[in-house]
C-alpha cells in the first residue's frame, strides 16, 4: 500500500498563519518577528524518586548535558534541556537533526525516569524584534526584568498555559498547546498589529494555503503592512 | 459675528492650544471653531457658549464649573450612531475635527426644557422622596410610578449598538510608580530615576506639569529662573531617561493587593477614529515595589443660593482657562472666596481684560495682606446672598456677615473657591481613614508614608511650590534607596518639611451661606441641596455613610469630588458635631468611571473565551462536518451528506455503525500518563474498583469517586507496561481529574513514587466501531494479528499503522459494537482519518459525530450524562464495581445511609408506549394518573434520543426505586416546555445487545 | 493578589486556583465516620491567618500550602504542599518515637 507510506503531519497553524509583513509599521521595519519552526522533538522527562542523579549521569554520557536547575534551560549544539515544573524537564531538539531518539532515551532511562513524547502536543512560536517585550507583556503576566536570557518557565499568556524560554534580550520561544494554538495565534497577531509584524515559516512543508480552509469561525485575514 | 469672541490673543502660558490648527466642531447642531488642544469646554467658552446642560433632577440650566475631569455639570452626549456615548464631561473631551456633541436630559431643547417644570415640584423631590411617596397603592409602584420615574430621571442614552472600537490589556512592572505628573510627581520621578530605579510616571492629562501648565504661580516666576522653570527642564530630562516610562492620558483607577494598580490609558479617545491597528483604550495592570502618590489636590466650591447657575466657576478653573487656553470665561467677574489662593486670580482677570467688579472674602478676621491685589472693590467679611439670572449669571447680591445693607453687583462670572481637597481616594481604597485638619480645613491622608508608599506634594498637605519640590525630591531619593535594599531610612527630613511648611491658603473654615433664598447646591450632579442634608439630619441620619446614601450626595459619576466636604460641613453643623468626628465616606475603585469595553479587552465576540480545536478540526471542516460547542471545545457534531437534515444524518451515522463501520474523533478525551513503581497502588487508591492486578496489555473501565462518595468520573485505565499506565477521562472532566490526581500525588500520598503527566495534547484519538471494524483495522495495521483470539475485548497493544505510525490500540467500546480506540501522535490524526476513509470505503465506512455517539451509547445503556454530581455508583447501576475492602477516595462516605437508601433515584430505561412520542432531557417522571407536582415527582430523564436501531424514542432516567419498578407504566411530564405527558414503560437501560455479544465478537 | 510560588517566583492571582483549608488531614481508613464527615464538610472560618491549599495551575502545577491573613490578605508564607506533608509525616514519626 504505497499510498499509506506518505504520511503528512498536519501542523495546527497550517492555513491559519500566513507569511508576510502585517500591521502598522511605525519604523521602516516591523517591530516584531514571528517564526513558526517545523515540529521538533520534545521529550518530557520526569525522574523517579531519588533517581535524578542517575539520570544526569546517563544524560551526561549520551549528550554531554545534565538537567539544569529550577527556572533555567541549557543549550548545546542541537539540544536544549529546559526546566518545566517540579521534577520535570523538556528535552528539545532542533528540527532536521537526529541526536535524540525517543526509543534510545527511553531504553537508557528505563526504571530511572518517566519519559513521554510531547513533540506533537506543543507548538513552538518564536518571537523576536524591538517590540517583542511590549507585545508579550500585553498577554503575559511575567515580570520580564526578572525573566532573563537562559530562563525557562511555565506561565499564562492570553489565557493559555504556555511554556516560555528566553533566548536573548529580545528573543523568546513560546510552546503552546496544540488545541489552543489557533486561538493564541489570533490574539498574537491582533496584538502585534500596532507594532507591525513579520511572519516566517521555517519549514518547506508549510505552504501558504491560498484556497482558504475557511474555518467555521473565520479569522479575518490580516491586511498586509501599511 | 466674530469667531471665538472670547478667545484672547496669545498668552505666555498658553501651552494647551495650537493656533495653527483650527478645528470645526458641532454642539447642539450648531457649528463652531476651536483649536487643537482645546477641550470641548474651553472651545465652547471661547465661543461664548455658557449654557451646556440641564441638571439631573430639577432640569436646571447648567454651565461649566471646572477645567478638569471632576466636572459635575457640563455632561454631554458625544458622537452618533454606534460611537454615541452619554455622560461625558465636556472638560475631558479633547477637540477633534468633526466632533459632534449635544446636551442631554433636555427636551425639546436645551434652552427650553419641558422637564424643568420639575423645579416647581421641588419641595416634594427632596432627598429620600422615593421612600416616602409613591407607596400607595403598592402594586402601582411596578406598573405605574416606577416606569414614569425611570423615564423622567437619568441622563444620557446608550446607542444600543455594538461598540466598534477595540480595547486591550497589558501588564507592566516597575520599581517605582509615581501617580500624578504635576510638579511634585515630576520631581519625585526624576529623583527616583536618578538612583537607577525603573520608574513609571502616570498622569490622567494629555499634558504633564500640573501646576506649571495650570499656571498657578505668578507669571513672573515662569519667565525668569524660578523653581517652575526648573520643573520644565526636569520634565524634558525625564523624557530621555531609559529607565523612565511616562504615561500621559493614563488614569490610575484602583490600588489593589500587593501593589497592583489598574490604569486606564486613553490611547485614541482624543482622535475621531482610533488609528488602524490601535486600540481605543488599554487597561494596564501595573505592579510596583514602591509607590509615590503625588495626586495633588482639587478645589471645592462654596454653598450659596443658586450657586449652580451657568457662569459660576471654580476660581482655579477660570485661571486655567485664561492662562492655558487663552479663553475669557466672562466679561465682568466677582470673586467669592474663603482663602488666599484666589489672590493671584485677580491679576489673571485683569490681564484677560475681565473687569473685577468685586473681591468677596467671607473671612471676617483675616491677617492676609490685600495690598497686592489690583481690585478697587475688596469686601472682607461679605458673602453671596443670592445669584441672579436663570440661564446665565447676571448679578449677585452680597451681604455683610455682621449685618448691614445688601449690595447688588452686575456680573456674568463668579469665581468661587471654597478651599482645596487633597486627592486621598487611592489611599482610602487601601483602608485609610482620611483625617480632618483644622489648619487646612480639609482631609489629609491618615498615613502619608508606609513601608511601600510615600505621599508628596499637596496630597501630603504642602502648599508652597518650594516645599513641594524639596519634599518630592527627598521622597524620590527615599524610594530609590528602598529599591536598592536600604531598609532603614530615616524620614526625619521629610517630617521636618511637613512640620515647618509654609501655609499659603489660610482657610478658616467657611463653607455655606445660610439663606432661604433659591436653592443652595452641594452636589451639582445629583442635584443635592443644603436643605437635603439638613433634612437627613432632622430625620435621624447620623453616619456620613448613611447620609450619603439617603441624599445621594457624592454618588454621581464625579463621586462628589467638588462637593463631599461641603456636605460633611453641613452635616457637621446640623448634628452639632465637629467635622473631625463626622469624618468622610470611604472610597472604592474606580477613582473615575471606567468603560466596560476596556475591562473586557480582547475577550469579546469570538474571543470571549479560548476555542479549543482537536487535531482533526480542519479535516472535519473539509468533510462538511458541523461543529458543536462542548465546553471550550469545538467537536464534530454530525456529518451531513447530500443535503441531509441533522436528524437524517444522525440516523444514517448510527445505522452505519450498527451495520457496517464508522469512526469518531474522540481526541477531546483527557489522557494522563502514569509511570512509576507505585503506580498500581496509586490507581487502587483513586479508583473505586481494583487495579492492583490489571495485567500488562489490558484496559479496564475505571470509576472514580469524590471523597464525599459521589461519582466523579468514569474512564479507562490501560496497562502498557509493568510500571506504565495510560488513563483516559471524559472530555469535560479532564482538567479537574488532572488537578485531583496531582493533589493526591503531591498532598495526600507524597510518599508514593510515581510520575504523572497530562498528555492530552500529544495524542489524537479515533474510535473505530462497527461489525466491519476489524476488517478495516486489519488493512491499516503494519504487522499485527487483529483476530478475536489475539486482540479480544479489553486487550491493549502498542503497535504501528500506515507504514510506521506509532499507535496505541485498545479494544474498548462505548457504542456497543465491536470497536477499537486508536491513539496516534496528534499531528497525524488527520492522516489516520483520511486513510480510514480510503481503506474503509469498500466496507461503507462513514465518520460520525457526537450526536450519533450519544445515540449509540444511550442504546447500549452506557451512563454518561447520568454522572451529574448527584449520583452514586449504585445509583448508576455500577455498585458492584466498588471494592469492599481497600481504602479508596470516597469509600467511607459513600456508605452513608442517605447514599445507600433504597428509595433513591436509580438509573433505568424508558420506552414510550407510542414509539413516536418524544421527550426531552430534564422531563420528570410521575405515576400515571397523578398530577405533576413536586410531591409526586419520581425522577427525571437524564438522556433521550430517537433510536433508529429500535425505531423508537428511548431514554435513560433516574427514577425513585427504579429497579423495583421495571415493567411499570409511568408518565413523562415536561410542564416547563408545555408538552403533553408521554406514557412510557420502565425498562432496563440496556436497550441493545444485553449479552454483549457484539462487543466481544 | 500575588503569590510567591517557591519554584516560579511571585505570580499574580490569575495563575492560581484555590482549593481550601490545608489544615484538615485525610483520616485513617478505619477512623470513625465523624472524622470523615469533619474532613469533607466541616471547616473553621478564621478571621486572621489561614493555612490553605492553592495550585499553581497557570504555571508549574505545584500544589502549595499558603499561609494567608484573611483580613489583610498579607501572605505570610508559601511552601510546596508536599514539603508541608513530608514535614508533618516526619514530625508524627518523631512524636511516635518519643512516646
Amino acid at each position: 500500500m504505497s499510498q499509506l507510506n506518505t504520511l503528512i503531519s498536519q501542523h495546527p497553524l497550517e492555513g491559519i498563519a500566513h507569511t508576510g509583513v502585517f500591521g502598522k509599521l511605525s519604523k521602516t521595519y516591523p517591530g516584531v518577528y514571528f517564526e513558526t519552526p517545523p515540529q521538533r522533538k520534545i521529550i518530557r522527562l520526569m525522574p523517579f524518586r531519588e533517581k535524578a542523579h542517575a539520570v544526569n549521569l546517563i544524560l551526561q554520557d549520551l549528550y554531554s548535558m545534565t538537567m539544569p536547575g529550577t527556572g533555567k534551560f541549557s543549550q548545546k549544539d542541537n539540544l536544549t534541556i529546559g526546566w518545566s515544573a517540579k521534577n520535570r524537564w523538556y528535552i528539545t531538539e532542533t528540527p532536521n537533526s537526529d541526536t535524540v531518539s525517543f526509543c534510545k532515551i527511553k531504553n537508557a532511562l528505563s526504571g530511572l525516569a518517566a519519559i513521554s513524547d510531547a513533540s506533537q502536543g506543543l507548538i513552538s512560536i518564536i518571537i523576536d524584534g524591538d517590540d517583542s517585550r511590549a507585545l508579550i507583556s500585553k498577554g503575559c503576566v511575567l515580570n520580564l526584568s526578572h525573566f532573563l536570557p537562559g530562563d525557562s518557565t511555565p506561565s499564562l499568556m492570553a489565557h493559555t498555559n504556555v511554556h516560555i524560554y528566553r533566548l536573548s534580550e529580545s528573543k523568546f520561544e513560546i510552546l503552546v498547546p496544540a488545541s489552543h494554538v489557533t486561538n493564541f495565534w489570533e490574539w498574537l497577531c491582533l496584538s502585534a498589529e500596532e507594532f507591525g509584524f513579520q511572519v516566517t515559516f521555517l519549514d518547506q512543508k508549510f505552504t501558504e494555503i491560498t484556497e482558504n480552509f475557511d474555518h467555521t469561525i473565520p479569522f479575518e485575514k490580516l491586511d498586509k503592512a501599511t | 459675528m466674530s469667531k471665538q469672541p472670547n478667545r484672547l490673543s496669545q498668552t505666555v502660558n498658553e501651552c494647551r492650544i495650537d493656533r495653527t490648527k483650527p478645528i470645526q466642531f458641532i454642539f447642539n447642531g450648531k457649528s463652531y471653531q476651536g483649536y487643537q488642544g482645546d477641550t470641548l469646554a474651553s472651545a465652547l467658552l471661547a465661543n461664548g457658549v455658557t449654557l451646556i446642560a440641564r441638571s439631573f433632577k430639577y432640569h436646571r440650566p447648567r454651565g461649566i464649573l471646572t477645567a478638569d475631569a471632576h466636572e459635575p455639570s457640563a455632561l454631554v452626549q458625544l458622537g452618533s450612531g454606534s460611537k454615541c456615548e452619554p455622560n461625558i464631561p465636556a472638560t475631558t473631551i479633547e477637540l477633534y475635527d468633526g466632533l459632534e456633541a449635544r446636551s442631554q436630559n433636555c427636551w425639546p431643547s436645551l434652552a427650553f426644557d419641558v422637564m424643568s417644570i420639575n423645579s416647581l415640584f421641588s419641595p416634594i423631590f427632596v432627598a429620600g422622596f422615593y421612600y416616602k411617596t409613591f407607596k400607595w397603592p403598592a402594586k402601582f409602584w411596578t406598573n405605574f410610578y416606577e416606569p414614569i420615574i425611570r423615564k423622567a430621571a437619568g441622563m444620557g442614552e446608550l446607542s444600543g449598538k455594538i461598540d466598534p472600537d477595540t480595547y486591550e490589556k497589558a501588564h507592566d512592572h516597575c520599581d517605582v510608580l509615581v501617580i500624578g505628573g504635576g510638579i511634585s510627581g515630576i520631581m519625585a520621578a526624576k529623583s527616583a530615576a536618578d538612583s537607577g530605579a525603573q520608574v513609571i510616571l502616570c498622569d490622567e492629562n494629555p499634558v504633564l506639569g500640573g501646576q506649571i501648565s495650570d499656571g498657578k504661580p505668578p507669571l513672573e516666576e515662569v519667565s525668569g529662573k524660578g523653581p517652575l522653570v526648573e520643573q520644565v527642564e526636569t520634565l524634558l530630562q525625564l523624557r530621555d531617561m531609559n529607565n523612565v516610562r511616562i504615561m500621559p492620558r493614563s488614569m490610575v483607577f484602583g490600588w489593589y493587593d500587593n501593589n497592583t494598580f489598574g490604569v486606564i490609558e486613553q490611547v485614541s479617545d482624543h482622535l475621531p477614529q482610533p488609528e488602524k491597528n490601535q486600540p481605543r483604550q488599554r487597561m494596564r495592570k501595573i505592579v510596583a515595589q514602591q509607590i509615590i502618590l503625588a495626586t495633588g489636590s482639587h478645589e471645592r466650591s462654596l454653598v450659596f443660593p443658586n450657586n449652580d447657575r451657568p457662569g459660576v466657576m471654580l476660581a482655579s478653573a477660570v485661571q486655567r482657562y485664561i492662562r492655558q487656553y487663552s479663553v475669557r470665561p466672562g466679561q465682568k467677574a466677582v470673586i467669592f472666596t474663603n482663602n488666599d489662593s484666589t489672590k493671584k486670580l485677580v491679576n489673571d482677570l485683569n490681564s484677560a481684560g475681565i473687569i473685577v467688579s468685586a473681591y468677596v472674602d467671607a473671612r471676617e478676621d483675616i491677617t492676609s495682606d490685600f495690598s497686592d491685589i489690583q481690585c478697587s472693590n475688596i469686601l472682607n467679611g461679605y458673602v453671596v446672598d443670592n445669584v441672579h439670572g436663570g440661564k446665565k449669571v447676571q448679578a449677585v447680591t452680597l451681604r455683610p456677615c455682621n449685618g448691614g445693607p445688601l449690595k447688588k453687583i452686575d456680573c456674568d462670572l463668579i469665581c468661587v473657591s471654597g478651599g482645596w481637597n487633597p486627592a486621598v481616594q487611592l489611599l482610602a481604597q487601601r483602608g485609610q481613614k482620611p483625617q480632618w485638619s483644622e489648619n487646612y480645613q480639609n482631609f489629609l491622608p491618615q498615613f502619608s508614608t508606609g513601608e511601600d508608599f510615600l505621599c508628596t506634594g499637596s496630597l501630603a498637605g504642602l502648599e508652597s511650590t518650594r516645599d513641594c519640590l524639596d519634599h518630592a525630591r527627598l521622597v524620590g531619593e527615599i524610594a530609590g534607596k528602598r529599591i536598592s535594599g536600604n531598609t532603614n531610612i530615616s524620614l526625619e527630613k521629610l517630617t521636618s518639611i511637613t512640620t515647618t511648611k509654609e501655609l499659603e491658603t489660610h482657610n478658616t473654615g467657611f463653607f455655606e451661606v445660610l439663606s432661604d433664598k433659591g436653592k443652595s447646591f452641594i452636589d451639582l450632579q445629583n442635584d443635592v441641596t443644603r436643605k437635603d442634608v439638613e433634612l437627613a439630619a432632622r430625620e435621624g441620619y447620623r453616619s456620613v455613610e448613611h447620609v450619603k446614601r439617603y441624599t445621594t450626595l457624592g454618588m454621581a459619576t464625579d463621586q462628589g469630588k467638588t462637593s463631599n466636604i461641603n456636605g460633611i460641613a453641613t452635616l457637621s453643623r446640623s448634628l452639632n458635631k465637629p467635622i473631625s468626628q463626622v469624618g468622610t465616606t470611604g472610597f472604592r475603585p474606580p477613582y473615575r468611571p471606567v468603560s466596560l469595553g476596556v475591562l473586557a479587552g480582547r475577550s469579546r465576540g469570538k474571543h470571549w473565551r479560548p476555542i479549543l480545536r482537536t487535531p482533526l478540526h480542519n479535516w472535519v471542516y473539509a468533510q462538511g462536518g458541523k461543529f458543536i460547542e462542548s465546553g471550550l471545545w469545538h467537536r464534530s457534531q454530525y456529518f451531513p451528506i447530500n443535503g441531509e437534515t441533522m436528524a437524517q444524518s444522525i440516523d444514517r451515522e448510527v445505522r452505519t455503525v450498527r451495520e457496517k463501520v464508522g469512526f469518531c474523533d474522540v481526541s477531546t478525551l483527557g489522557k494522563i500518563d502514569l509511570q512509576g513503581p507505585d503506580a498500581a497502588t496509586f490507581l487502587n487508591r483513586v479508583y473505586c474498583n481494583g487495579f492492583a492486578k490489571l495485567p500488562v496489555g489490558r484496559s479496564r473501565y475505571g470509576l472514580m469517586l469524590r471523597e464525599d462518595g459521589i461519582v466523579f468520573d468514569d474512564g479507562t485505565v490501560t496497562r502498557l507496561d509493568d510500571d506504565h499506565y495510560f488513563i483516559t477521562t471524559t472530555s469535560a472532566e479532564s482538567c479537574s481529574i488532572v488537578s485531583h490526581l496531582e493533589y493526591c500525588h503531591q498532598v495526600l500520598w507524597p510518599e508514593l513514587d510515581i510520575c504523572l503527566a497530562d498528555v492530552g495534547e500529544d495524542w489524537a484519538a479515533i474510535a473505530l466501531a462497527g461489525p466491519h471494524s476489524r476488517k478495516v483495522l486489519s488493512e491499516i495495521v503494519d504487522n499485527l494479528d487483529v483476530s478475536n483470539d489475539t486482540l479480544p475485548f479489553l486487550k491493549a497493544v502498542t503497535t504501528t499503522v500506515l507504514g510506521g505510525l506509532e499507535t496505541r490500540l485498545f479494544r474498548i467500546s462505548f457504542s456497543g459494537e465491536m470497536a477499537y480506540e486508536l491513539f496516534v501522535p496528534s499531528q497525524h490524526g488527520a492522516d489516520l482519518a483520511k486513510m480510514l476513509m480510503i481503506v474503509g470505503e469498500k466496507y461503507g465506512i462513514a465518520p460520525y459525530g457526537v450526536e450519533a455517539l450519544d445515540v449509540l451509547r444511550i442504546e447500549k445503556g452506557h451512563v454518561s450524562s447520568e454522572l451529574n454530581k448527584f449520583t452514586t455508583a449504585s445509583d448508576l447501576g455500577l455498585g458492584g464495581m466498588m471494592s469492599k475492602t481497600k481504602d479508596y477516595i470516597g469509600h467511607r462516605l459513600s456508605q452513608r445511609p442517605g447514599l445507600i437508601a433504597p428509595d433513591r433515584e436509580v438509573v433505568v430505561g424508558l420506552l414510550p408506549l407510542n414509539p413516536k412520542h418524544s421527550f426531552a432531557q430534564g422531563a420528570h417522571i410521575i405515576t400515571t394518573g397523578t398530577s405533576a407536582t413536586a410531591e409526586n415527582d419520581d425522577g427525571y430523564i437524564t438522556s433521550a434520543a430517537w433510536s433508529p436501531t429500535l425505531n423508537s424514542y428511548i431514554g435513560i432516567a433516574l427514577v425513585r426505586r427504579g429497579r423495583e419498578r421495571i415493567g411499570q407504566i409511568v408518565d413523562i411530564v415536561d410542564p416547563l416546555n408545555g408538552k403533553k405527558p408521554v406514557t412510557a414503560k420502565i425498562v432496563s437501560h440496556h436497550f441493545y445487545d444485553l449479552e454483549n455479544t457484539r462487543v466481544t465478537a | 493578589m500575588r503569590i510567591p510560588c517557591p519554584l516560579c517566583g511571585e505570580r499574580p492571582l490569575e495563575e492560581f486556583t484555590y482549593r481550601g483549608d490545608a489544615k484538615v488531614k485525610r483520616p485513617d481508613h478505619d477512623a470513625p465516620i465523624e472524622d470523615w464527615v469533619g474532613y469533607v464538610y466541616v471547616r473553621d472560618n478564621p478571621k486572621g491567618d489561614h493555612q490553605e491549599h492553592w495550585r499553581h495551575s497557570g504555571g508549574c502545577g505545584s500544589w502549595l500550602t499558603v499561609n494567608r491573613n484573611t483580613v489583610s490578605h498579607i501572605i505570610n508564607s508559601v511552601e510546596e504542599a508536599r514539603q508541608t506533608e513530608e514535614s508533618r509525616i516526619s514530625e508524627k514519626t518523631q512524636e511516635k518515637k518519643l512516646a
